[in-house]
């Protein structure tokens, strides 16, 4: 089972769908999904939607960490959208409410 | 009074009768007839009749007399007799009511005086045993305290006793410690937890660079056995070419066999050239799968499934919580067994203080004694009524009988005079008990 990731830019805002099971093996797709929008001087905004994530582990969490670090050095901003039941869990256990806006 | 003269009196009593008749009857002679006529011969015949009468008057006044004193006499004695007997009864009575009464009461008091040291020694034991139950309590008390506080008060200990209010001051603040050390423990696991999770995650993070840079050196991998292939074209080639150059010698004969040997040498560099890169690759080859097995190990690495921190978590929270019930419980039970002591202290109190009446039962029964007692002098009093020996004549019986009856009523008088002062005696201390008892 792998992550489906899918890429909407509208705005400015790049918005990146995840659907499926956010661990290490997602690496590739993720980074590929937003190696573009970084480099996009046009996009002031990145969203992940992970409103379709049923699991996450803690690579999973490495990587949003380490897009955070890449968005900041962009000087764009970063936001994690529709988090619900185990996955705002695991969010909230990790502190990432106070490291990250979530929606 | 010798006894012939005492028998006399009447004799003489009859006699000063007799002769006062004879005045009498010659007084009348004397009125009737005149003095003249006293002397003639019938009026001594006269004389002499009335001298016989006289005589005889006296020896029948005489025996008269007698007969009634006999008769008196006779009848004093009984009297006499009855009453030394009914005062020798009484007497007797009081003696053996006496004997019986200071009997009983003999046995009274000493009744009493065992009801009094069993008293004292029940309410002496009653009292310590009270006592040690309030200091129990109290002890009691300072060790729910001291259970829920979790730290001992050695300063508190020894004060303890001496008052209340002390005790209540310091019931509040000790809970603040019990709090604090078990909410810091659990803070501290929650910490080390957060602290464990963040880790894990840097972990990770480093991971996922890492993975970003292996993949980088993939990429450098590909292009450097993309470059290689390029040389192996070319030393293919120059290889093909150094073929030709050797046939356009061979051709040439003998003006081409210099040629022949650079034509050989480059041939044996294109075939070296070609070893070369074959090393190459193969180096890459294990370069390449190097960074595919460490990648496997950083995957191994980096997922760290994140469900054991929402358990610890959630556990956590849930110790959070038993211990606030728990505590909020310690602080109803510690309340309950407070106002428990202190209802047991009040209760003691009361029972101490009633206890008290040990002084007043022993008040009452000195009294009771004291009442005894003045019965005992009493009784003994009345038992000292005196005996009264049968008097033996007519004088001496009615004489003794009034004096036995006079000193009869004298004991009475003696007695009723001594009931009255004792009477008089107790009851005057009746009122300061009466004012006493209110304590009950």
């Amino acid at each position: 089972m792998t992550l489906n990731v899918n890429l909407a830019i509208n705005e400015g805002i790049a918005r990146i769908s995840l659907d499926g099971r956010f661990d290490f093996n997602s690496q590739r797709a993720f980074r590929s999904s937003y190696d573009d929008p970084l480099n996009d001087p046009e996009i002031h905004s990145i969203e992940i939607d992970m409103k379709a994530v049923d699991y996450l582990d803690s690579s999973a969490l490495g990587m949003l960490l380490l897009l955070k670090e890449r968005v900041e050095a962009a000087n764009k901003s970063l936001a994690l959208a529709n988090c619900r039941g185990t996955v705002k869990q695991v969010l909230d256990v990790a502190n990432f409410h106070k490291l990250f806006t979530i929606r | 009074m010798p006894h012939t003269l005492k028998n006399l009196i009447p004799f003489a009593k009859a006699a000063l009768a007799g002769l006062l008749l004879l005045v009498a009857g010659i007084g009348v002679v004397v009125y009737l007839f005149g003095v003249d006529h006293l002397i003639s011969p019938s009026h001594i015949a006269l004389i002499a009749v009335f001298g016989v009468i006289y005589i005889g008057w006296t020896i029948i006044l005489y025996w008269a007399l007698t007969a009634s004193r006999h008769k008196d006499e006779a009848r004093w004695r009984e009297i006499n007799r009855e009453v030394t007997e009914l005062t020798h009864d009484t007497r007797q009575l009081f003696q053996e009511l006496s004997e019986e009464y200071n009997g009983q009461f003999q046995l009274a008091q000493e009744e009493l005086h065992r009801v009094r040291d069993i008293l004292s020694d029940a309410i002496g034991k009653l009292i310590n045993s009270f006592t040690s139950m309030e200091n129990q309590n109290r002890n009691q008390q300072q060790i729910s305290l001291r259970l829920t506080s979790q730290q001992p008060h050695p300063e508190q200990a020894p004060v303890a006793g001496e008052n209340n209010e002390e005790d209540e001051d310091n019931a509040a603040p000790p809970q603040q410690p019990s709090d604090v050390s078990f909410e810091k423990f659990v803070g501290e696991t929650s910490e080390t937890l957060s602290m464990f999770v963040e880790s894990t995650i840097e972990t990770s993070k480093s991971a996922m660079r890492l993975v970003e840079i292996m993949d980088s050196v993939s990429a450098e991998v590909e292009d450097i056995l993309n470059i290689l292939g390029e040389i192996e074209s070319i030393s293919k080639q120059t290889n093909l070419l150094a073929l030709n150059a050797a046939i356009e010698a061979a051709r040439a004969g003998e003006a081409g066999r210099g040629f022949a040997v650079v034509a050989d040498e480059v041939r044996d560099l294109s075939t070296r050239s070609n070893q070369f890169s074959d090393q190459i690759r193969n180096h890459m080859t294990s370069v390449h799968q190097a960074v595919a097995s460490a990648e496997s190990e950083i995957n191994a690495l980096a997922s760290r499934d994140m469900n054991f921190a929402l358990r610890s978590k959630t556990r956590v929270q849930e110790m959070m919580d038993n211990i606030q019930t728990l505590n909020q419980e310690m602080e109803v039970s510690v309340e309950e067994l407070k106002r428990i002591a202190e209802q047991v202290a009040q209760d003691v109190g009361t029972a101490v203080t009633s206890l008290q009446f040990q002084d007043l039962t022993s008040q009452l029964i000195h009294h009771i004694d004291q009442r005894i007692g003045a019965m005992q002098s009493i009784m003994s009093s009345i038992a000292t009524i005196g005996d009264i020996k049968e008097g033996k004549d007519y004088e001496e019986a009615s004489m003794e009988c009034h004096q036995h009856l006079k000193q009869f009523k004298h004991a009475i008088i003696e007695a009723t005079t001594l009931i009255e002062k004792v009477r008089h005696n107790p009851v005057a201390q009746e009122h300061m008990t009466a004012g006493d008892i209110e304590l009950f």
